[in-house]
């Protein structure tokens, strides 16, 4: 794999392709499944102080332009973390803890157990669209999102990722994350969504509307990724639409270290993670790049 | 040169899993708890196989997992529903014929037998929708099809029977009255079988495959169609792990080899993992 290695926050991952916390990550047969898929690192779905059951179905939507979900954030709760942690750690991987709270208090909470379990890395979930009081929601005040961010910097002895989703005040709110110590982004979430049964007259989720993720997005984050490596010298980690080794070429010269796909897997199946891999590969071979670094945010260049 | 097409193949939109809406061109009330629904698919669909699955959506109810019991090309399919809970008792008694529901698959993997083989089908209750759907597709004829088909009750059979003959293929009933042509559970029948098969596909109750597989000394490819609480369908939630394995029912099955999973049937967490719910 020699080429393929990269590094997000002072996490060295073998290649830049992991999964999204969208994927399944709720139980450790999922890290045996996505370990032998040959993600670079686990991420694992966004876990809350409780477990949360999300909404009913339909939560979700295969449309042409991509996948509409609401599951609203169905998880185990954090006491799983430690489970979770500790498999993919078996498999030799980083474990990137993904997770949210109702409010500071609560997020330092589950923070702290994912500290606790040995998680590698935080990812602060802080742009989920669809559940109320968590996610967006929250972090529209920028006090609140400093105040998360510097509270768990406090008591976080490993990298703290913040995920942030599309707004027209982006470098505004990265502004504010980085500002407040985070290590790195995760841009960007899935995007508002709804979709209308035009014979029944109804949205179809249960939820009404939902986040929508798969190819409508991918432009959308390759155009956030570009925006706040412009800005800042943060690293970033690229989601929205990685179908293919192009699109996650696309992340990475756009200034993105690594990137995460979830909607890929479920039009591709696992395999999809081994085919981008080896597609990046093959790609710096031809083009006579010798490692993933010479290629980061090169689409910047005059 | 590396290019996007040889690396990277598209095979449609979302892995040929679709939402469509559709209208109820048919019902047929079969017995006092089964009811067989014709839908019009209104947008585009794939060919689902067998034993294939959908999320029906029901307007203002819970969308449920229902098992594809027959396609009628270009875009019909059928689907075998036993009244259970709140959305199947609606579809029984008021769901009525013109509606608009709502449908997303077809999802799960196609699991095909091999031509030119004997078959025979095990099921139970509602898990009979699977095996409607394998008899038309492998056009059964009476010589190379037989259906062992349980309910608890005789009364529960109605047409059924009659449905599952006139599709091409040999039946017994099972039941614990005297109404069937065997008394007892699916398996007692399968016991009194002199005949060999290439294939034996069971679906049904978790009891019902558990003892299939365990007093069944029938040699022959296993085939084991399994239930479990679908949410999303495609792999994004996670709920239906079959535990003890790597397998996702959404996505990895429903049906499986019984040999990939026959440590999980017998496994305590599964009755667990089907509380709440299940194939209504």
């Amino acid at each position: 794999m020699s080429g393929l290695e990269t590094r997000v926050s002072n996490i060295v991952l073998k290649h830049p392709v992991m999964n999204a916390s969208g994927l399944l990550v709720t139980s450790v047969e999922s890290i045996d499944k996505l370990a032998d898929a040959g993600v670079s690192a686990i991420v694992t779905k966004t876990l809350t102080k409780k477990p949360r059951e999300g909404y009913r179905p339909p939560i979700i939507v295969p449309l042409r332009q991509g996948l509409l979900n609401a599951v609203g954030l169905a998880n185990p709760g954090i006491d799983a973390v430690y489970d979770l942690v500790k498999r993919g750690h078996e498999h030799g991987l980083p474990v990137i803890v993904s997770l949210t709270g109702k409010d500071v208090d609560e997020i330092i909470y589950v923070a702290s157990k994912a500290v606790d379990a040995g998680a590698d890395a935080l990812e602060l979930n802080l742009s989920c669209p669809h559940t109320p009081g968590y996610g967006k929601d929250l972090t529209s005040d920028l006090r609140v999102l400093r105040d998360i961010v510097t509270s768990v910097k406090s008591i976080a002895d490993k990298p703290v990722w913040a995920k942030l989703g599309y707004s027209d005040h982006l470098i505004k709110f990265a502004d504010v994350v980085i500002d407040a110590g985070s290590d790195a982004l995760v841009l960007i979430n899935t995007l508002p969504g709804m979709a209308i049964d035009v014979f029944i007259g109804k949205p179809i989720l249960s939820n009404k509307f939902g986040g929508l993720s798969g190819q409508a997005i991918h432009p959308i984050a390759i155009y956030c990724v570009y925006s706040v490596y412009r800005e800042y010298s943060i690293d970033i980690v690229g989601v929205g639409g990685v179908y293919s080794w192009m699109d996650a070429i696309e992340f990475i010269m756009a200034g993105a270290r690594a990137i995460q796909l979830a909607t890929a897997v479920y039009l591709d199946g696992y395999g999809v993670f081994r085919k981008i891999v080896n597609g990046i590969q093959v790609f710096l071979k031809d083009m006579g790049y010798r490692s993933i670094d010479e290629i980061v945010g090169i689409a910047h260049r005059f | 040169m590396v290019t996007a097409h040889n690396i990277y193949r598209v095979n449609g939109w979302y892995g040929d899993k679709y939402y469509s809406s559709a209208r109820v061109i048919d019902k047929t009330v079969l017995s006092r708890k089964y009811v067989l629904l014709e839908l019009q698919l209104l947008n585009e669909f794939k060919k689902p196989k067998p034993p294939q699955f959908i999320m029906l959506w029901i307007p203002g109810y819970e969308a449920i997992p229902m098992s594809i019991a027959g396609f009628n090309p270009p875009d019909k399919i059928l689907l075998f529903v036993k009244r259970v809970g709140k959305t199947t008792n609606y579809i029984y008694n008021r769901l009525s014929v013109d509606s608009i529901v709502g449908v997303i698959g077809p999802l799960g993997k196609p699991l095909i037998l091999r031509k030119d083989s004997k078959y025979l089908f095990l099921a139970g209750g509602s898990g009979l929708a699977s095996i409607l759907h394998y008899i038309r597709y492998h056009k059964c004829t009476p010589d190379k099809c037989l259906t062992v088909y349980g309910n608890w009750s005789s009364r529960d059979m109605g047409v059924i029977p009659r449905l599952i003959r006139e599709l091409g293929s040999r039946v017994i009933t099972v039941c614990m009255d005297n109404g069937c042509d065997v008394k007892g559970l699916v398996v007692n029948a399968l016991n009194t079988i002199d005949e060999e098969f290439d294939y034996i596909v069971s679906c049904g109750p978790i009891d019902m495959i558990r003892d299939i597989l365990s007093n069944s000394r029938r040699l022959g490819t296993h085939i084991v169609i399994l239930d479990s609480y679908v949410k999303c369908g495609l792999g994004l939630c996670g709920s239906c792990l079959i535990p003890g394995t790597k397998y996702y029912l959404c996505i990895d099955g429903p049906g499986f080899y019984a040999e990939d999973v026959i440590n999980a049937v017998f496994s305590r967490t599964w009755t667990k993992s089907l509380k709440g719910v299940v194939r209504e």
